[in-house]
């Protein structure tokens, strides 16, 4: 139970934010705390009173999955006037749209039209209750574009250090773990044709594979900052905690 | 054992001076740095024995013009080969020559080198057969796999680009080539690197997988396995090297009269230079040579017992 209750803390911000308020010790500040946070999200609710959050969150993953899936052909295509090689960027493009496509299919699953007529009802919980679960609720539509930056850093990572370890082949040179330093090897006929041929096919394919990880890279860090900014609203309470602290020692 | 005058054959020991009085006055000097005596401490002797343990050109070699030709010959037939890759390669590309033909001479010449080794060449002790079989199947294996994804390697770059890192990297691969001597700038894995690249440059701008292995595999013989050819055939018997030079020479001579002749004449101009001028140069110089050693150079640790022995 430990265990599962450490994944979470580590993943989800609604369980971090339960928790943090379950555990705080229960005063005045948290009081005062959970009444504005109640407030604001009593006020919110009838200010978004009529919105249907069906319609407007579906067509915008739609869209979104869309944008994802122009961002492809856009690779595929000399971006920025790059040329990249050809099979590489045909193969990694076709598992990334193989992998959207996964994706799109799991989604849709989550299209219950109960669950997103009941949510704005989180809102009269507290307003950092609703961000902590819209937080959540990104991080499950955005999984794809995480996934997508692990495998393209895993690949790129792959590439970089399997260059590095060639290339000092290719001097006839190798990496000592036991001294931490580079010593000279003594590399025979068979070991030099597949250093040499696998140094050059990887240097050819750097390019692309680098460009593949910055794409996905900027897409991870840009979803990654957006969520980043719903949990600072999530994290109302340490705030109204911190102002008041300030007026009580001033 | 005692530093002798040599003009007058008497021992270095004693200062020889004009006085005669000298027995009172100037006790003989030793060679031993261990005794405190009435001399200056950089005295050695003085005048007279100072460089009488002088030696000139101990360790120089004196070469012949013959084994100087036969050294020439030896990187001559070297770059020999390495031109006729690039030709090779462009008969290849512009199609003038079948690939099957290429791959039948191939074939036939290494397997003669390979049995004229291991006839002629052997030591016993230093290959298996074992081993020749694994370097074949991992050449025929991991060539046959690689050479598509080489093929689509370079489509994004210029031909000129890579006709140029090629030569670039030829040069490289020539420079740092073992030549069967041994010099501080040899790198065997080096060379050979350089020139596997140099031929991937190249093989990756050709229209079909079967020429651009055969390629790959006549590269590969070039650069690994024929150096150890052709040490140990300069071992044994230089005069076939430099008959091979020779008609190797005038075969590519031949062959780049179809490119450019300006390449030809440039080609036997650099040929005369290496195989006949240098070693002429060489031989015409060496009665300059003029080292001198003597009790003042650097002491040497000898590397082993064995060498103390000597």
């Amino acid at each position: 139970m430990n265990a599962i209750g450490g994944q979470l803390e580590k993943y989800s911000v609604t369980y971090r934010t339960i928790d943090e308020r379950l555990r705080a010790e229960k005063g005045f500040p948290w009081v005062f705390a959970l009444v504005l946070d109640c407030a604001i999200g009593i006020g919110v609710a009838h200010l978004l009173k009529g919105l249907d959050l069906y319609e407007i969150v579906w067509p915008f993953v739609d869209a979104r999955i869309g944008q994802l899936d122009e961002v492809i052909t856009w690779l595929l295509s000399n971006p920025v006037g790059l040329k990249l090689n050809e099979p590489l960027n045909t193969a990694l493009a076709s598992f990334f749209r193989y992998h959207i496509y996964l994706w799109h299919t799991f989604v849709r699953m989550l299209r219950v039209p109960a669950i997103w007529a009941n949510l704005p009802l989180a809102l009269y919980a507290g307003i950092s209750f609703a961000a902590a679960l819209f937080a959540d609720l990104v991080s499950i539509f955005s999984m794809h574009i995480v996934c997508f930056y692990i495998y393209a850093l895993r690949l790129f990572l792959l590439t970089f250090t399997s260059l590095g370890s060639l290339w000092r082949a290719f001097r006839g040179q190798k990496y000592n773990p036991l001294r931490k330093r580079v010593d000279t090897a003594h590399l025979d006929s068979r070991q030099l044709f597949l250093a040499t041929l696998l140094f050059v096919v990887l240097l050819f394919l750097a390019p692309t594979v680098t460009v593949y990880c910055f794409v996905f890279s900027m897409l991870r860090w840009v979803v990654r900052g957006f969520q980043l900014a719903i949990e600072r609203v999530a994290e109302l309470q340490c705030y109204v905690h911190m102002i008041l602290d300030r007026f009580r020692s001033e | 054992m005692p530093v002798v005058n040599k003009l007058t054959g008497t021992p270095c020991e004693r200062p020889i001076s004009l006085s005669s009085d000298t027995n009172e006055t100037m006790p003989a000097w030793k060679k031993q740095l261990y005794k405190r005596q009435p001399f200056p401490d950089n005295y050695s002797g003085g005048d007279e024995c100072f460089l009488m343990e002088l030696r000139k050109n101990v360790s120089a070699v004196k070469y012949s013009f013959g084994s100087a030709v036969g050294g020439a010959c030896h990187l001559m037939l070297h770059l020999n080969f390495v031109l006729l890759y690039f030709l090779l390669f462009e008969a290849i590309y512009a199609k003038s020559v079948q690939s099957d033909v290429v791959l039948w001479s191939f074939v036939a010449a290494s397997t003669i080198a390979y049995g004229l080794y291991q006839v002629g060449f052997h030591r016993p002790e230093k290959w298996a057969i074992q081993e020749h079989i694994l370097v074949f199947l991992t050449l025929l294996l991991f060539g046959y796999a690689l050479t598509p994804i080489i093929r689509t390697l370079t489509t994004t770059i210029s031909t000129d680009t890579i006709y140029a890192l090629a030569i670039f990297f030829a040069v490289f691969s020539c420079i740092f080539h073992d030549y069967g001597i041994k010099a501080p700038i040899v790198s065997v894995p080096v060379s050979v690197s350089c020139g596997l690249c140099s031929s991937v440059l190249l093989i990756s701008r050709l229209s079909d997988s079967e020429s651009a292995f055969l390629l790959l595999s006549i590269s590969f013989s070039l650069h690994s396995l024929l150096p150890t050819f052709q040490n140990a055939l300069m071992l044994k018997i230089p005069a076939i090297e430099c008959l091979i030079c020779v008609v190797l020479s005038g075969i590519c001579c031949y062959a780049l009269v179809f490119f450019d002749p300006v390449l030809t004449i440039l080609w036997a101009i650099l040929v005369v230079f290496v195989v006949v001028l240098c070693p002429s140069l060489l031989i015409s110089l060496q009665p300059r040579k003029r080292t001198i050693h003597g009790p003042w150079d650097e002491a040497v640790p000898a590397r082993s017992a064995s060498e103390l022995l000597k």
